[in-house]
């Protein structure tokens, strides 16, 4: 046998499977690793502990053991048999030493307190857990026969020898002491909530300490939290809340409601750094949990109350606060969206009443920056200081939509916000002397959009935006293609095809009659006559919103000569095609060059009818009221505003003087006229004109909507073949509330009249069945 | 801390030093437990004593390490799986295992001992084919066992194990 | 010199949890140490137990006597011996020794054997109970001695003819039967030889018809025969006594034809057949009686006419393959508590759908499906399955399931018209599971049908369409054997 080092003799050479002897050799050694690690163990320490373990294990010899045993009996001694392990005197007294160690350690521990008691725990703590590392594998052959048998065969207070450490731990020691230590823990917090610097490492390593001893009891490979959560989170959590009531309530006694905001904001991301720092992550959502309850929900009427003060006030940034913490609180947020629902829409209401003193005068552009104003005011604030969040957007859309549609305004027709923002389209998109920029064009259009967004008729937009297209297109006074088209394209995305499809038509239209011009000029060359320097639009009918000219007319020679040609130039391009001719709708220029004074001839932008007024002139001065209407065949409705213009403008001078334009007057040429341009616009419109066009177009608004309503239904029905007449009605508004909002009597109207023309039947239990 | 020491010193218990790879070594658990309670300096100057293993069977086990030092490490788990448990022994381990009962008996304790659970099997497995197949008596002469029995008990366990109605 | 005996025992063990069953036993023997260390050693017996043979279901089995028997049988198989030809008690041992291995074989895919490819079909893991059973009766004497023991075997080997059938059935016949139908490939293993030659010679169907001429003709007689389908029998393999047990020699009847017309047809080459007809005993699926993602099995069922002569029969037979698909609809449990031990598993209502593969040239095969499992008194699971045509259930089947829950070796019975009509026709059914694919969401057969793929070389169109809009659970195979139908003749029935 090899000299041992300074240790003392191998307990093998002497009595090799005598366990008090063996332990008494294991027990010098255990303790030294237990109370004086920090010296070190030497080599031969560790390998004599090792051998001891393993010699005392492997004991057993066959000689001896059952040799005298009677072998009848050797079925029925079970699990005692030869299958026996050692190793169970050994475990044994190991529990036993731990159990006095930290019985020992118990005793100590009661000398200290508070920060004291943390420091003793935390070191015993680690001196403990390394030695029961070291231990764990000095015992190691013990762990990998005996104590892995006894384990296989469903033993559950025997554990490996680590685990063994863990649970003498916390029966002995921990479960004594831990609420000490717990309030040390909880002390140390405090301290630190309110101010101080404190040693939170400390925390950590007890809730390390804690989280180890979660041993399942079940299983010993797995841990749990179980211990943790019962002697660390439960306690931490109370104290949590407790401290933070008292605070508040304190605090929002004497402080402002935006005061307590900062305080509770800051507090609550302490708390989460707190976590971070020193806390097992498994009490952060019960950490957050508890303080939001403390902190917010408890306070959450007093914020409630706030927030209508700070939105009078417009402090975003605490509206902001406040945003993020209800935000963390269920149903917080709710009141607060209701009540900014209800600010923005008396915001809009009270905007519009200021531009609305004189309804009839209202300018379409001062209306609508009326509304945007308060959509682009508030639609910043949920982007700064609700997040953006989906929910405030709804809120925001929702009274945008109120204000939009029902306010002073509207009061006069309730379709006063679509035409007027049509009106204001058509004044952006109209040729005129400002000359807005391409890009602030295409931003307004932009704006155009978020209130047609919010218009609920929008058939009623869609009427006046083509009419004003129609004109725009016909006079060709549109500021710009591209704008145009932008526009028609917004419309599309916003409503569909079927909603621009006749506006995109008429746009067609346009550009194939330029193209057809062309080919007429290149045609009358060809042909080698001279004739009027003209241009033809063709608009297909049913996409225009035109209507034939309301009188006869007779157009003069020079007219009819170039019109018949492209007429029959037409009909061999498309035939079969009939061309009604819009006269009401057509303009030229004619040269006066028979006024005296002139320097040079003036030039009449003129309709039509006064054209064919005018070239009367050229056969003799003087026409009687009655020659001029039989000639052109006009009728007094048409006629008489055009001669109206022409006196009016002194080009025609009216006898007797001052009458009426009618019967029994007599016109003729003024050789004296004088204008400081040389090019007269004549081609105006009577105001009347304009009124007349309007409630003509509200007309055709109701007439189309009870259209729109019939094949709703229609389409409706057909897919269902049998409907109760309930279910139908909100199945129709559902599919029309794109375009307008219907009334439901509208609805029950239109079915009746289905009923008549027989495309439905009335059938039992209040049913309507379809009819092919 | 010094630089990860790549050799260490084992001193058999009959007072022979051998030096080996560090991998080499931690072949057996026992060696690389210790390395990890005690650090690198602990081996770094003195040698491991170990006590229960003379020189030629240290050197056998040496040996086998030495070849064996890449294998992978088998886990718990896998070790406790008896479905996954082979009686093969590969060509080279049989080869190594061709040595006198008594010096694989004693490698078998010494792999038990330094707990290298490979070479354990190994040996077992090696052992338990010496039993395949054989007789009562021809398991008593390979390894050289008394037959202790009297006349009555061989014919009392003859009848347990030969089959019989109603059992 | 340090002996075996004195290492400590951990070692010890060790070393014996690495040797055979036998070889314990054997060392047990050398002295008294070894006894005193083997005997009643539980952790030994369950290490030795887990090494060698599956993982069983349960982890409470008397891991001692499991081992010990499974010594017995392998001796008993090694040596048989002339006088254990009628020795009842002997193969009444063997008989449950290997039932019992069968039921506790392993239905959970070794960790190491690979995942079946998903587009393949699906067969049930590898089973070392299997494979040690199926080496155990490797020879031909040891299957003449239990396998071959029934009546039907013994009219075969001739001498009995003139014997009367005996009533009730002997025991030995029926113990015999039912090994020879767990068995699996009836019929054919004293001619193995012969199969394997007609295997590379691609001429299977005379070489598989000639080897099983001797049984064939017999069992013909025996399923095509009017007088055994009865109320008593309901109709199905069960004993004439109404009692509801199997009659095992009934079974195996109708495997030895089943059998003989699948070489016939030279199918049993396929994977599909030749998995579960041809190589000796087979394995348990995963899962529960009442699991029913389990159930995928082919079907096969021979059709003649009610009324066959009485002499052994040889003839022309067709037979079908028929994909069944089927769910479980319900699942009733036993209501009195009484029956307990026998009515440990409820019945479970299933219905499905069937497809012919051969094309759709008897709209027979094409039908919907719906039926019951359940349990007979003794402990087999019994399956009941109606064809249904045009909503009104025409063709009946009554089955018994070889090997009982989860055996992956299939359902045996017969199939009868639906309103027990005593002309006929009927004949012998057959279904195995063939794939445990989960349902898929759109349904795609092709796994199962890869099994299939080589009838291509025969003219089958792989273009298989199969309508499953409304099946999504479980897929089955259906085989069935046609017959020429002979005109009726009532003054043979009774």
């Amino acid at each position: 046998m090899p000299p041992m080092n300074s240790f003392s003799a191998m307990p093998s050479q002497t009595v090799p499977d005598d366990i008090d002897n063996t332990w008494n050799y294991l027990q010098d050694g255990i303790t030294k690793i237990m109370t004086n690690l920090q010296e070190g163990i030497d080599l031969s320490t560790y390998m004599g502990i090792y051998t001891a373990v393993h010699n005392f294990c492997t004991s057993q010899k066959a000689s001896g053991f059952n040799s005298n045993a009677n072998i009848s009996t050797g079925a029925h001694r079970g699990g005692t048999s030869g299958a026996h392990l050692l190793g169970e005197d050994l475990y044994k007294k190991l529990t036993e030493y731990l159990s006095r160690h930290l019985e020992e350690l118990y005793i100590q521990s009661k000398a200290h307190t508070d920060e004291a008691l943390l420091a003793f725990y935390i070191r015993e703590w680690h001196r403990y857990t390394v030695a029961a590392k070291y231990i764990h594998h000095l015992f190691r052959y013990l762990n990998r026969h005996w104590v892995k048998r006894e384990m296989d065969e469903g033993k559950k207070n025997i554990h490996d020898v680590y685990t063994l450490h863990l649970v003498r731990w916390r029966e002995v020691l921990f479960e004594r002491v831990s609420g000490k230590v717990m309030d040390a823990v909880l002390k140390l917090v405090e301290k630190q909530r309110n101010g101080e610097t404190i040693e939170h490492n400390q925390i950590k390593q007890v809730v390390d300490s804690f989280v180890s001893l979660g041993l399942d009891e079940t299983d010993s490979s797995k841990t749990t939290l179980d211990v943790y959560r019962y002697h660390f989170e439960r306690p931490f959590l109370e104290a949590t809340r407790k401290f933070y009531q008292n605070e508040s309530k304190q605090f929002v006694a004497e402080n402002s409601v935006v005061e307590y905001m900062k305080k509770a904001e800051a507090r609550l991301l302490e708390e989460a750094e707190r976590v971070d720092v020193y806390l097992h992550p498994d009490i952060a959502s019960a950490l957050k949990k508890a303080c939001n309850e403390v902190l917010i929900s408890e306070h959450s009427a007093i914020l409630r109350d706030e927030f209508q003060v700070l939105l009078d006030n417009d402090r975003e940034e605490d509206m902001a606060r406040m945003y993020s913490l209800l935000f963390r609180i269920s149903d917080g947020l709710e009141p607060l969206r209701s009540k900014f629902e209800a600010h923005v829409r008396k915001a809009g209401l009270a905007a519009v009443a200021k531009v609305a003193a004189d309804a009839d005068k209202l300018e379409p552009k001062v209306y609508v920056d009326a509304l945007l104003e308060i959509h682009t005011q508030y639609q910043g604030l949920v982007k700064r200081a609700f997040n953006d969040e989906a929910e405030f957007t709804r809120s925001l859309d929702n009274a945008c939509r109120e204000f939009v549609n029902r306010n002073e305004v509207c009061k006069s027709g309730s379709n006063k916000s679509p035409e007027l923002l049509a009106k204001y389209t058509d004044v952006l998109l109209r040729k005129s002397g400002t000359g807005v920029e391409e890009s602030e064009l295409e931003k307004t259009l932009v704006q155009i959009m978020t209130v047609f967004k919010y218009i609920e008729d929008k058939d009623v937009f869609q009427k006046f935006y083509s009419r004003m297209l129609a004109r725009r297109l016909v006079h060709s006074n549109s500021s710009s293609d591209d704008a145009e088209t932008s526009m028609i394209s917004k419309l599309k995305e916003a409503c569909g095809f079927e909603y621009t499809n006749k506006l995109q038509r008429m746009f067609q239209d346009m550009q194939i009659s330029k193209d057809l011009n062309t080919g007429f000029k290149e045609h009358v060359q060809t042909l080698g006559i001279k004739g009027l320097d003209s241009s033809y639009s063709i608009l297909g009918t049913g996409f225009w919103p035109l209507t034939p000219p309301g009188t006869t007319f007779n157009p003069p020679e020079e007219i009819s000569a170039d019109n018949d040609r492209f007429s029959r130039f037409y009909r061999n391009k498309h035939e079969g095609r009939k061309l009604t001719w819009l006269w009401q709708l057509c303009k030229g220029e004619v040269k006066a060059n028979y006024i005296k004074n002139a320097k040079m001839p003036y030039t009449f932008q003129v309709s039509v009818y006064q054209m064919a007024v005018l070239l009367l002139f050229n056969e003799k001065d003087k026409h009687t009221y009655e020659e001029i209407a039989s000639t052109t065949q006009l009728n007094s409705e048409s006629l008489d505003p055009s001669l109206g213009i022409l006196v009016k403008a002194k080009v025609l001078l009216l006898k007797p003087d001052g009458e009426k334009v009618g019967p029994g007057t007599t016109f003729s040429l003024n050789y004296d006229f004088k204008n400081k341009k040389f090019r007269v616009n004549l081609n105006v419109g009577m105001k009347s004109e304009t009124k007349q066009e309007e409630a003509e177009t509200n007309k055709t608004i109701e007439e189309d909507r009870k259209l729109l309503l019939q094949s709703a239904i229609v389409r409706i029905m057909k897919a269902r073949k049998r409907m109760k007449h309930q279910q139908l009605v909100s199945e129709t508004i559902n599919q029309i509330r794109q375009r307008f909002v219907p009334k439901v009597a509208d609805i029950k109207k239109c079915i009746e009249i289905l009923l008549d023309k027989e495309y439905l039947e009335r059938l039992d239990d209040d049913d309507l069945g379809y009819l092919a | 801390m010094t630089e990860k020491v790549s050799k260490v010193t084992l001193e058999s218990n009959d007072n022979v030093r051998i030096q080996i790879d560090r991998a080499v070594a931690e072949r057996s658990m026992l060696i690389k437990n210790l390395m990890e309670d005690l650090g690198d300096d602990a081996v770094a100057d003195s040698a491991i004593p170990i006590p229960n293993v003379n020189e030629q069977v240290l050197r056998k086990v040496i040996e086998w390490c030495e070849k064996h030092k890449g294998d992978p490490i088998q886990s718990a788990e896998e070790e406790n799986d008896n479905r996954k448990k082979t009686t093969e022994i590969d060509e080279w381990d049989q080869k190594f295992m061709q040595v006198d009962q008594e010096l694989l008996f004693e490698i078998i304790l010494a792999a038990n001992y330094l707990d290298i659970k490979a070479l354990l099997d190994v040996g077992c497995k090696t052992v338990a084919n010496m039993i395949k197949g054989k007789s009562p008596e021809e398991i008593r002469k390979t390894f050289n066992i008394t037959n202790d029995f009297t006349a009555e008990e061989e014919e009392q366990i003859r009848r347990e194990n030969e089959w019989a109605e109603d059992r | 010199m340090a002996l075996l005996i004195q290492l400590p025992p951990e070692i010890l063990h060790n070393i014996l949890s690495f040797v055979e069953p036998r070889d314990l036993v054997e060392a047990s023997r050398a002295c008294r140490y070894l006894y005193g260390f083997t005997k009643g050693n539980r952790a030994l017996a369950r290490d030795v137990y887990y090494r060698t043979l599956d993982a069983p279901p349960r982890s409470d089995l008397d891991w001692e006597k499991e081992l010990r028997d499974l010594v017995w049988l392998q001796r008993i198989c090694a040596n048989v011996s002339a006088e254990d030809m009628n020795h009842e008690q002997l193969l009444s041992f063997v008989y449950t020794t290997v039932a019992r291995l069968l039921q506790n074989a392993s239905h959970s895919p070794s960790a190491s054997s690979p995942p079946a490819r998903a587009t393949q079909t699906r067969t049930y893991p590898p089973s070392r109970n299997a494979a040690l059973l199926g080496s155990l009766f490797a020879s031909n004497a040891t299957r003449e001695a239990f396998l071959n023991r029934s009546f039907l075997c013994e009219r075969a080997r001739g001498g009995s003819e003139a014997r009367p059938l005996p009533n009730p059935p002997r025991r030995l016949h029926q113990q015999s039967a039912k090994l020879h139908s767990l068995y699996g490939a009836v019929g054919q293993h004293q001619h193995q030889q012969h199969q394997r030659v007609a295997h590379r010679t691609r001429s299977a169907t005379s070489a598989a018809a000639s080897s099983a001429t001797h049984l064939y003709p017999f069992a013909c007689s025996k399923v095509y025969d009017m007088r055994e389908y009865t109320p008593g029998s309901m109709w199905g393999p069960f004993m004439a006594d109404g009692t509801g047990r199997a009659d095992w020699e009934k079974v195996e009847a109708i495997l030895v034809v089943l059998r003989t017309n699948i070489g016939n047809k030279g199918l049993d080459k396929f994977d599909v057949f030749g998995s579960l007809w041809n190589a000796p005993f087979a394995g348990s699926w995963a899962g529960n009686y009442n699991d029913f993602d389990n159930y995928n099995f082919p079907i096969g069922q021979g059709r003649l006419p009610a009324n066959m002569p009485r002499p052994a029969l040889d003839v022309g037979e067709a037979t079908r393959l028929i994909l069944m698909k089927i769910a479980v609809t319900k699942i009733e449990y036993p209501i009195d508590d009484e029956n307990d031990t026998q009515q440990q598993h409820p019945i479970v209502h299933f219905s499905g759908f069937s497809r012919s593969f051969d094309g759709s040239w008897d709209e027979n095969a094409n039908s919907d499906l719906r039926g019951t499992a359940s349990m007979t008194a003794e402990g087999e699971v019994r399956w009941t399955t109606f064809s249904i045509f045009n909503g009104e259930d025409r063709w009946r089947s009554e089955g018994i399931q070889l090997g009982g829950v989860r055996s992956a070796r299939g359902v045996v019975g017969n199939w009868f018209d639906n309103g027990y009509d005593p002309h006929g026709p009927c004949g012998p059914t057959a279904f195995w599971k063939v794939s445990d694919n989960e349902p898929n969401k759109d349904g795609d057969h092709r796994g199962l049908l890869h099994g299939f793929l080589p009838t291509v070389q025969y003219g089958y169109n792989d273009e298989i369409y199969i309508d499953d809009e409304d099946f999504s659970d479980v897929e089955f195979v259906d085989v069935i054997t046609h017959g020429h139908y002979h005109g009726f003749d009532s003054d043979n029935d009774g």
